[in-house]
């Protein structure tokens, strides 16, 4: 019976220890500031400025008017082998410029951005796409507008199950007249797709400048996509096309008129990524490609054209 | 640290382990009582001598002997007795008779006296329906099997003579009873719970389980499951089971099964043999198993028999009840209205009829005829779920059983109705311009036929053969204006054919062998067609579909082994090939069962391998697909199957009858297994990646799995009274080194703490139960920090949240009281019960999520979310 006794002993302490064991919980980290790096490097322009700013706690206020700027950061550029220098702008806190006239972006240049604050020291590496350029562009815009719903959201995530029964629809609808405006943009890939340029990602883009927002579920005002993918004209030319919508109270309301900036970006998959993965706070922080920090130094292709829609 | 418990294991193991030296023995009688001098060798040679007491009455023996062969010393005792001594198994002899015309013991060959096996069927005394996994033990041999699949059971090779045996089964009566090898046994237990006219049978302790070897077996009897809370009030199975140790459910009250910190893709449900890949209704709000048409439920909690496998965390292994008993059943809640329709046929046909259907649809209405101005329109309203199972019995003689099942599961939701939704009908109650339509079903449905095969006393041949196949279908039409519009057709098929062999063979005393093959054939499909119309002028098409197949054959072995009374090892082997990728895995198994006193205290121990072929996933980014089903993907030349490697140790007593206690410890680490590459992202647009299966699993990164935890469970059970308590604490992790995470973070729904009781009376007419579920929080991810960052497009930075770990804080402590009360009463031999259930009975609103909002300049804006308040549900049945 001793025997059993010790066996009964061993066994209860094993419980206990592992009772013990379990009662560690997780605890919430304390986050010193994050050193957060913002920077375009657009192909065939001049060097840009490069932001950098630190996080705060979230109880505490964020201000954009560059409180939260860094301006004792050593920063510097390596693109295509050749190391870059920056320095505070001054009067800009927060901005960063090269200490030597800034050269020229080469297409298809390599960047590696450094930069070291506080003990941190932030890394991200990034390709400059080939310069991209809208070579046409068309409005389709109706005589009349239709009857449609300004739509907040109709879903429910059935993925995020305990939020079933809870939001129930979140209908947040009502019915009134909107101008769908379709916006078609044409560009021209003028190198091979192959290898590292095959892998380029664009992002199409019409902002109606207009009072009040509007949600675009439906519509497509906005599109991130493959390249290679894209549809093609008949000269192999590239297209897309994006449709925006405007509202307007009555049927017969003319269409208010606006200005509209279409926007073409060519880039890597680092910012394809960072695009596509901003638009929802709440819910998430843009894809980062800092190591050490927060924010992207990316290099990219921006073409704009503004237009007046009457 | 898994290490450590792999030693601990062992440690254990040896500690139990059996003393194997020989004993000196020395005997020195002179006309001594028979009786005492084997008490004597007993004491000495530590051997077991079963005998009865009219074959040592008035028998006296003199013998001298030293040395270390308890056979010789036994033979020394018994010469002149008439009697001899049979080596049952390894130190263990019972005494026979030496044959009349025999004066001399030794002059026998050694152990040629006539062996036969005792065998027969266990069943309920009340039902007749088979019990698998009843007890049968003889208490002079301190040996004992339980029942197989269809309540068949043989101890081989027992000396011929008659025995005292002992049946018992978890929830029912035990029966002492005498047998003679060679016969063939019926034997019926009555239920515990069973109310009689004016008795309730007493409850017995579990002794149905001293003899399971597995830990983490759970086999809860289906009267008991039925009193178990189960919200909204439904019989409802996987609600019930949430009340076991390990189970819980991913959402408050929807979400699947949760067992021992697994993914509920990681649960094996089987139904009569087959599996049923989505027993879920309503949105994962109840399962498709109804709790009363089934006649034994085992819930295999980590460590699996070898017959089981293909998932990593769990299998539920269900049998629908046979019909044996005339029964009628009708019932109606204010969910849906069910009945059970069962009997026999003759003597040897019986059957039994379930269903069970859902009628808010047939009071308000699936379709609403509206009309303005000379235009008509039809707004439709519906949504049902409905699940039948049927079965057939036939057994034309006492060596063979052919069951036919067929079980249907089915959900259908459809609506026509505007985007502008309000509270005043009379606002949108009228012909539409923009509408939404959507229309989505999902069901499994499943035909198996069972042949059950006495083949001889020693050989019992169990075959399966079904077809199980799920489907869902999501269509959606929607208009959001009169220029464009979504048209989506979305649909997932899954289906096997599979059939089985499961061959039950008990060699000896000591051995039962449990062998058997499956070979399952799996077809995957989805199809998408779909037009998202912009405007007038943009239109895209989405016309894609993908499908895979796969066959697997799985063979097992496996042996239960009592090399001593007070041991059960159970060892096995299970191989399985599956084509996708050329898959050859190895699943061994070890379970062991060591009771130190039958009553007080067993051990069991256990530690087994998992391979699971198929991975149930979803689309991360589109609605108009995967947004109510998932899909199941095979493994393949790139999808490496998952593994799970699980070590448990319990040990339960009975320091009374009515009282039942159980610990149990487990650890179990899986890789190979999927997450998701980007927790954040969620259905956002309508235009996704799309439907082929690479692009799914791109969504998806290989990861590995760990989860360990403590169980600790009192179970009380006197007269009308029960009482259970549960402790459960449990860590759950995952990681993925594609992620570069090094540390293991928590998953989604991992407890830590949990605590359920559940207290019970159930008398003649009233009946009540009140339920206390208390658990940590589950694991949220909080922000640390706040940033701001810009974009060329934009004019201004936009803030956002620092969340650099996931799952790295607790929601606040999850409580939660439920409460039953019935009443029940009979009026010329009809049985008419009401039932009152209320969910959450202190209406507390938990909070189960936090919202944070970055933007507000001045500090983030936080929101939280709540759970469901009191919910009442109310019941009535009748039953005959």
């Amino acid at each position: 019976m001793n025997t059993s006794r010790s066996l009964l002993t061993t066994w209860l302490m094993t419980i206990a220890a592992l009772l013990v064991w379990a009662r560690c919980d997780t605890v919430v980290p304390v986050e010193p500031p994050r050193l957060v790096v913002e920077g375009f490097v657009d192909a065939g322009k001049p060097l840009p400025t490069v932001r950098l700013a630190q996080s705060r706690p979230v109880t505490d206020p964020y201000p954009l008017d560059g409180q939260t700027a860094v301006t004792d950061a050593e920063v510097t550029l390596v693109m295509n082998g050749e190391r870059i220098a920056y320095e505070p702008m001054p009067g800009q806190p927060g901005r960063y410029e090269p200490v030597t006239p800034p050269p020229t972006v080469p297409p298809r240049a390599t960047l590696r951005f450094e930069a070291t604050w506080a003990d941190q020291h932030v890394m991200a590496e990034s390709r400059v796409p080939p310069p991209i350029q809208i070579d046409s562009f068309r409005l389709v815009i109706p005589d009349k507008p239709v009857a449609g719903i300004i739509l907040d959201s109709l879903f429910i995530e059935s993925s995020d199950s305990d939020s079933l029964l809870v939001d129930s629809l979140r209908v947040g609808a009502e019915q009134g007249f909107v101008y769908l405006i379709e916006a078609s943009l044409a560009w021209t890939v003028d190198f091979d797709e192959v290898d590292a340029d095959s892998a380029y990602w664009v992002r199409g883009q019409l902002r109606p400048i207009l009072s009040g927002t509007l949600d675009d579920f439906f519509f497509r005002p906005e599109q991130i996509f493959r390249e290679r993918g894209a549809r093609r004209g008949a000269a192999g030319e590239r297209r897309w096309t994006g449709v925006y919508a405007v509202p307007v109270v009555e049927e017969e309301d003319p269409l208010p008129p606006h200005a509209l900036r279409v926007a073409l970006i060519r880039s890597g998959r680092d910012y394809a990524l960072f695009a596509s993965s901003r638009d929802d706070p709440s819910r998430r922080e843009p894809t980062s490609n800092v190591t050490g920090g927060l924010g992207i130094v990316a290099g990219l292709s921006v073409d704009t054209v503004w237009v007046q829609v009457e | 640290m898994r290490y450590h418990l792999f030693v601990l294991f062992g440690l254990l193991i040896g500690l139990w382990a059996p003393s194997v030296q020989a004993q000196a023995i020395r005997l020195d009688v002179e006309e001594a009582p028979l009786e005492e001098a084997i008490a004597a060798l007993r004491n000495q040679a530590s051997v077991d001598v079963v005998y009865a007491a009219r074959q040592v009455q008035d028998q006296t023996v003199s013998c001298q002997y030293a040395g270390d062969n308890s056979e010789e010393a036994l033979a020394c005792l018994l010469a002149d007795t008439g009697l001899r001594a049979e080596r049952v198994r390894r130190r263990q002899y019972v005494l026979a008779a030496l044959p009349p015309s025999t004066t001399d013991a030794e002059a026998l060959p050694p152990l040629r006296v006539p062996r036969g096996s005792l065998s027969g069927y266990v069943s309920d005394g009340e039902t007749s329906e088979s019990l698998p996994g009843a007890h049968v033990y003889l208490p002079d041999l301190r040996l004992g099997t339980t029942t197989n699949d269809a309540g068949y059971f043989a101890i081989s090779a027992l000396p011929i003579g008659t025995y005292n045996v002992r049946f018992s089964y978890l929830g029912f009566g035990s029966r002492d009873t005498l047998l003679t090898v060679g016969a063939e046994a019926e034997i019926g237990l009555t239920p515990s719970t069973l109310l009689t006219n004016e008795v309730v049978v007493e409850a017995t302790r579990s002794d149905a389980m001293d003899l399971v070897a597995v830990p983490g077996v759970a086999s809860v009897p289906v009267q008991d499951l039925e009193l178990l809370p189960s919200f909204p009030g439904e019989t409802d199975l996987f609600q019930a089971l949430q009340w076991i140790p390990g189970v819980q459910k991913a959402g408050e009250v929807n979400g699947g099964l949760i067992i021992r910190g697994g993914e509920p893709d990681q649960n094996l449900y089987l139904l009569d043999g087959a599996p049923v890949y989505y027993p879920w209704h309503a949105f994962s709000l109840i399962s498709t198993f109804q709790t009363e048409t089934f006649k034994d439920i085992k819930l295999y909690r980590g460590s699996f028999p070898a017959e089981y496998g293909g998932r990593l965390s769990a299998v539920l292994d269900a049998e629908l009840r046979d019909g044996k008993q005339a029964h009628a059943l009708m019932a109606l809640s204010l969910l849906s209205g069910r009945f059970i329709v069962e009997a026999p046929v003759g003597k040897k046909v019986s059957f039994m009829v379930s269903g069970r259907r859902s009628y808010l649809d047939q009071i308000i209405g699936t379709e609403h005829p509206v009309e303005e101005n000379g235009r008509r329109d039809t707004l439709r309203t519906g949504y049902f779920f409905l699940d039948t199972n049927a079965k057939l019995t036939v057994r034309p003689n006492a060596r063979h059983q052919l069951s036919l099942s067929y079980y249907h599961g089915e959900d259908n939701l459809d609506l026509r109705l505007p985007f502008e939704l309000t509270t005043n009908l009379d606002d949108w109650l009228r012909p539409l311009d923009l509408f939404f339509e959507i229309e989505h079903g999902w069901g499994n449905r499943l035909y198996s036929a069972r042949h059950q095969y006495l083949f001889s006393r020693r050989l019992f041949v169990t075959t399966t053969g079904y077809r199980s196949s799920y489907r869902a279908n999501e269509r959606i039409l929607l208009r959001p204006t009169d220029a464009s519009s979504v048209e989506s057709d979305y649909e997932v098929r899954l289906r096997d054919y599979g059939i089985k062999t499961d061959v039950d063979f008990y060699p000896s005393l000591s051995h039962q062998l449990r062998l058997g093959g499956q070979v399952v054939s799996r077809n995957f499909r989805s199809f998408l067609d779909a037009d998202v119309q912009r405007s007038l002028g943009v239109i895209d098409t989405l016309d894609t579909n993908a499908g895979q197949e796969a066959l697997e054959v799985v063979a097992y072995l496996q042996d239960s082994w009592q090399p001593a009374p007070r041991w059960l090892i159970q060892p096995g082997l299970r191989a399985s090939f599956f084509s996708g990728g050329n898959h050859v895995r190895l699943s061994p198994r070890f379970n062991v069962r060591y009771a130190l006193h039958p009553d007080y205290l067993v051990f069991r121990a256990g530690a087994g391998v998992q391979w699971q072929y198929l991975h149930r996933l979803r689309d991360r980014y589109s609605f108009l697909y995967d947004l109510v089903s998932s899909r199941w993907v095979p493994a393949s030349g790139s999808v490496t199957p998952s593994r799970s490697v699980q070590v448990a140790v319990g040990v339960e007593s009975h320091p009374a009858r009515w009282l039942t206690l159980a610990a149990e410890t487990y650890w179990r680490d899986s890789d190979n297994i999927l997450l998701p590459r980007d927790v954040y992202q969620t259905k956002e647009g309508l235009e996704g990646p799309g439907i082929e299966v690479g692009t799914l699993l791109g969504q998806y990164v290989g990861g590995e799995g760990r989860a360990y935890g403590v169980e600790v469970s009192l179970r009380a059970e006197q007269g009308p009274w029960r009482l259970w308590l549960s402790y459960t604490g449990s860590r759950s992790r995952t990681r993925s080194m594609e992620l570069d995470e090094t540390i293991f973070r928590p998953t989604r729904f991992e407890a830590p703490f949990a605590f359920r009781s559940v207290a019970a009376r159930q008398g003649r007419h009233w009946g009540f139960v009140v339920s206390c579920d208390w658990r940590t929080g589950y694991p949220h991810t909080v922000p640390v920090a706040r940033y701001a960052i810009g974009d060329p497009l934009d004019d201004e930075p936009t803030r956002y949240l620092y969340r650099p770990e996931i799952n790295n804080g607790r929601l606040p402590p999850y409580l939660r009281f439920d409460a039953t009360m019935g009443y029940r009463f009979q009026v010329f031999g009809v049985w008419f019960s009401s039932k009152l259930y209320l969910f959450n009975i202190s209406n507390r609103r938990n909070v189960i999520d936090f919202i944070y909002d970055p933007r507000p300049p001045d500090g983030v804006a936080v929101e939280e979310r709540r759970s469901l308040f009191l919910v009442p549900n109310l019941e009535f049945q009748i039953e005959l």
